[in-house]
């Protein structure tokens, strides 16, 4: 149990241009083709304009703490030795609002508003993630 | 004209079975019909009385979808003229209680039960073993998992977080409301925290479920069945309690991301409810808010307008809403001391406390009580304006 590992993410179909970003170091969203709304994670219709015609563009990484929660629980064995650890939400500069992990940075120390930046963890050929590190305001 | 509705229908029968950890039915159909039959009883009806039935089924219904019928051939009702599945989360118990008496006024329904039901808990069992191996969490799946963001806890913490960031609500706050429905809880022996009382040290020093919520910042699991009959304010007139007439009822489900509005659909419902009961917030004696989290009860206070946006936090120290407190709320200590039944469990605890058989966690003015129920986060809510009078 305790060399449990996380949940590697699966590549669905409609997350495949993400995970392709992901492996050249990109941090993508959606933008809607009709609107220019950027969103993720990826919907069939852009809710604003209600537009089909979406497509992947990279983001500039950059964004900044929109809130956070520390976890206590182990909801999955491959957290069992990571307890307590904080999810956090980034808003990016473009937008959009990225559910995550903040490297570097112990729980207590986290505060809504840090600037953060992506950052990529390499789970398998396949499978690229981005995380979060703080960088300095510019 | 919303108005037409007031006080045309009431509560006529309340029926809840024992709660928690309760295993006389192995699933919630058997809570569900063990609740309807307490209801009829309550009200002084039978069985063949009922030509309504609606249903909100909780997480383990095993027919879900069409959860009215299945209880409908479960308890041998025919011939009914209103029957529905309905599913707005927490928010669901008030708004069938609406759908109720929208049909009973226009005279295509006469006496309508409306029930909550759900069994999550299971009997101790030897064999079953804690934990289990990582391919046993097939819910594991897409990035949210492999960063440990699981269940609804955490997200309603985003949430919470934000509140407390931006309007500067401390854990404290987040306190007074647990420490404050517990001690109405230890005031109702139906309450599974009913012989725990908890202070504000006891709630700091419980364990954390995930930062901002406590283990006391988080609602109940329990098993139960709940039900209520609506009927004609006319009809209720002749049963065996006195009415408790619906004065005003309105739902609001205002879209959006919640991390960024931090407000409920209660402004939209109030309006509604309130315009219909023809009252302002001073004529509430009492109000039932629904608490899946202590979050959900501040945010809600300042959405109907008990405080400012913002200022829940303040407004709850000295525990206000508790017991010795000016403002009575969850008065039967809610989802987080007595029993999460969604919806239900405000609904309840309204119908006792109008009824005045509330014994000693009575209030001493209760002509005019204020329910709420809301869903996912802050996703949908609905308000029932109750009366003693019509």
């Amino acid at each position: 149990m305790a060399s449990a590992e996380k949940p590697v993410p699966a590549i669905t179909p409609e997350m495949a241009g993400f995970f392709e970003g992901a492996k050249r170091g990109q941090l993508m969203v959606e933008r809607c083709e009709g609107c220019g709304e950027m969103r993720f994670p990826p919907h069939e219709l852009c809710s604003r304009c209600l537009s089909d015609r979406a497509k992947w563009v990279p983001t500039s990484g950059r964004g900044e703490v929109f809130s956070f929660n520390v976890m206590h629980q182990v909801y999955h064995p491959g957290f069992a030795a990571e307890v307590p650890y904080a999810v956090v939400v980034v808003r990016l500069e473009e937008g959009p609002k990225f559910v995550s992990n903040l490297i570097g940075v112990q729980p207590a120390d986290i505060r809504i508003g840090m600037p953060v930046e992506v950052t990529f963890e390499r789970l398998s050929a396949d499978v690229t993630v981005p995380k979060f590190r703080p960088r300095s305001r510019s | 004209m919303a108005g037409d509705l007031r006080a045309k229908c009431a509560i006529a029968g309340l029926g809840q079975t024992a709660m928690g950890k309760n295993f006389d039915h192995s699933n919630a159909m058997g809570f569900a019909i063990e609740a309807v039959q307490l209801a009829l009883d309550d009200a002084g009806l039978k069985r063949s009385d009922l030509d309504g039935l609606l249903v909100n089924p909780g997480v383990t219904w095993s027919e879900a979808t069409m959860a009215s019928f299945s209880l409908q051939q479960a308890m041998g009702l025919t011939d009914l003229t209103l029957t529905a599945t309905m599913n707005l989360g927490g928010a669901t118990a008030a708004a069938m209680i609406m759908h109720a008496a929208q049909a009973i006024a226009a005279g295509m329904a006469n006496v309508v039960a409306c029930v909550f039901a759900d069994a999550p808990l299971r009997p101790p069992s030897p064999e079953r073993k804690a934990g289990g191996s990582a391919a046993a969490y097939g819910f594991a799946r897409g990035l949210n998992a492999h960063y440990g963001q699981f269940g609804v806890n955490a997200a309603y913490a985003f949430v919470a977080q934000r509140h407390m960031h931006l309007y500067g609500t401390r854990q404290d706050h987040l306190g007074e409301v647990a420490v404050s429905q517990r001690g109405w809880a230890n005031l109702n022996p139906a309450a599974q925290f009913h012989d725990a009382p908890m202070t504000m040290d006891d709630y700091n020093r419980a364990r954390w479920v995930v930062e901002p919520f406590h283990l006391y910042d988080c609602c109940l699991v329990s098993n139960g069945g709940l039900a209520v009959i609506v009927t004609s304010a006319e009809r209720a007139r002749t049963l065996k309690h006195p009415p408790v007439y619906l004065l005003g009822m309105g739902q609001g489900h205002a879209g959006g991301d919640p991390m960024e509005t931090l407000t409920s659909g209660a402004p939209l419902a109030k309006k509604i409810a309130f315009g219909m009961a023809g009252i302002t917030l001073d004529d509430i004696n009492f109000a039932e808010l629904y608490d899946c989290y202590t979050f959900t009860v501040l945010v809600t206070l300042e959405d109907y307008g008990f405080c400012k946006k913002g200022e829940g936090g303040p407004f709850l120290e000295g525990g206000r809403i508790g017991p010795k407190g000016s403002l009575p709320v969850n008065t039967g200590g809610g989802q987080l001391s007595s029993f999460y039944m969604w919806g239900m469990t405000p609904v309840a605890e309204a119908i006792v406390q109008m009824r005045g058989e509330a014994g000693p966690r009575q209030v001493p003015k209760h002509d005019v009580g204020l329910v709420s129920g809301n869903g996912g986060i802050l996703s949908t809510h609905s308000t029932l304006i109750l009366g003693a009078q019509p």
